[in-house]
């Protein structure tokens, strides 16, 4: 497992997925800095519009297509001029493939965040924000977005590793994202729909899971290990001829 | 090799192709999205407040679909995925090779690759505004559709999508990855959310905002005759460079 991780990190190494990983969530910390500047002067928290700037666009759709191009992008070097012959002529095991593919996706998922939430706070020093530095809204948030986003890496995952066409999971990561803001509105309906899952979890003061919390985020673990069960399944018998 | 019949063969390529099914599904997306939406608001909220801004329920319809669905910041998106399945089968096996060896021009075949997108690109605009007549019918709008509105709301978003399509046909020529145009695509998404509010100067000049201008009835306060001066401009202006890159272009 630990070759095949470290065969993946090589593939990677060289890509312009660790760029895209960097710049893509910077994005959405200048948006947050931008709107704080605009409130300047007519309100005190600027951290909170730092974060509400920015988050707003990143979970809506900047960090759910992140993960569509992430994750499209590591299933496509193996889809392009088929890899996946190649790579199991060799003394691997499928199951250590998939999970490591899964993996990587998943460590460049957590960078993007990493990178996101120090931007967060470089915008805020830099428009004058005050010097306690509100933790638990510009790190601790960010994070609850991966867990909530669990549902959105698992089937994103999945197309991405069982469609050789590389528009069908950017057709599905971008066509679900577009309306996830509108159904996040509907207090009924957003719990059906887990695209609205990341907004629901960062802008909690003006969506919030309205005490649904429970189910949220027992709907996203069961539904990833679901998922990525069924993809693994998948994986094992899939005909490379 | 004539251009009619280049286009029969972009076509025939994308016969069996997904292609079809994101033309139908992401209208079908958005028209759900909006029928709950008149659902859940158009009688407490959407139509009174419609009532008291003076416009009528069509025009509201327009503007919750624009800007709060924000179909027109996607739409350079969808056209980026639609110019990524047109130049997939090029990408994928190098089929730029067995194209260019028969008797066609450079020309013909990258306008041909263009004119599919851009028909692609106008279906998806075409689906999306019927959906959004349906969406009216169904949720029974006083007021009888204004068709007036609805060509212009279309015929716009038409226009601005030259400018799109000719970016996006020049970025799968350049890029041998065809998820990067996508990207870039992406980031002129967010760009274009960042210019939108805070510097609408800019903005202007900005061809991925064009669509969204296309479809601004006044509530962020942009000329929609910007997305068809900037539409045009940048179309022929992209396409004759893309089209100077082509010939240029090593196939080996």
């Amino acid at each position: 497992m630990i070759k095949a991780l470290h065969i993946e990190f090589l593939k990677i190494k060289r890509s312009k997925l660790l760029i895209l990983a960097t710049f893509l969530p910077l994005f959405a910390a200048l948006q947050g800095g931008l709107f704080a500047v605009d409130m300047k002067g007519k309100e005190e928290d600027l951290w909170h519009f730092v974060y509400l700037g920015a988050m707003t666009q990143f979970s809506w759709f900047i960090f759910p297509l992140l993960i569509t191009i992430i994750l499209s992008i590591i299933a496509r070097i193996e889809h392009h001029h088929d890899g996946w012959k190649q790579l199991f002529s060799l003394p691997v095991e499928r199951e250590n493939v998939y999970f490591s593919k899964l993996l990587i996706g998943f460590a460049l998922i957590i960078y993007s965040v990493i990178v996101y939430t120090v931007g967060l706070i470089i915008a805020g020093i830099s428009v004058g924000a005050d010097s306690s530095i509100p933790y638990d809204m510009i790190v601790q948030r960010p994070f609850l977005v991966i867990v909530a986003s669990l549902p959105i890496i698992a089937i994103q995952f999945y197309v991405s590793m069982r469609f050789s066409h590389v528009g069908v999971p950017l057709m599905v990561g971008i066509g679900l994202a577009l309306p996830s803001m509108l159904i996040a509105n509907s207090a009924k309906y957003w719990i059906y729909y887990p695209w609205t899952y990341p907004i629901t979890s960062a802008l909690t003061d003006t969506f919030g899971p309205l005490g649904k919390a429970e189910i949220m985020y027992t709907v996203c673990g069961l539904s990833f290990v679901v998922i990525t069960a069924i993809g693994l399944i998948q994986f094992r018998t899939k005909d490379i001829i | 090799m004539k251009l009619v019949q280049l286009i029969g063969t972009e076509l025939s390529k994308q016969k069996r192709s997904f292609l079809w099914l994101f033309l139908f599904i992401i209208p079908l997306g958005t028209t759900g999205a909006m029928l709950l939406d008149m659902v859940i608001r158009y009688d407490d909220y959407l139509f009174p407040n419609a009532q008291e801004n003076g416009i009528s329920s069509w025009e509201m319809l327009i503007n919750e679909n624009h800007g709060v669905l924000s179909w027109g910041l996607f739409l350079p998106v969808f056209v980026a995925v639609i110019s990524a399945f047109i130049h997939q089968n090029e990408s994928k096996v190098d089929n730029w090779k067995n194209l260019l060896s028969l008797p066609v021009t450079r020309g013909s075949v990258l306008l041909s690759k263009y004119l599919i997108i851009l028909v692609f690109g106008w279906l998806l605009v075409l689906f999306n505004a019927l959906g959004l007549i349906l969406v009216g019918k169904l949720t029974g709008f006083p007021e009888s559709v204004s068709f007036e509105l609805f060509g212009r709301y279309v015929l716009f978003q038409f226009i601005s999508l030259l400018a799109i399509a000719a970016i996006q046909n020049l970025l799968n020529v350049i890029m041998k990855n065809p998820i990067f145009p996508v990207v870039v695509a992406f980031v002129g998404m967010i760009v274009s959310g960042i210019l939108m509010y805070q510097h609408q100067q800019i903005g202007k000049f900005f061809p991925f905002l064009y669509p969204y201008i296309a479809g601004d009835l006044g509530k962020f306060g942009f000329n929609p005759d910007i997305a068809i001066s900037g539409g045009l401009i940048y179309g022929a202006i992209v396409f004759m460079v893309g089209l100077f890159v082509f010939n240029k272009k090593d196939i080996v």
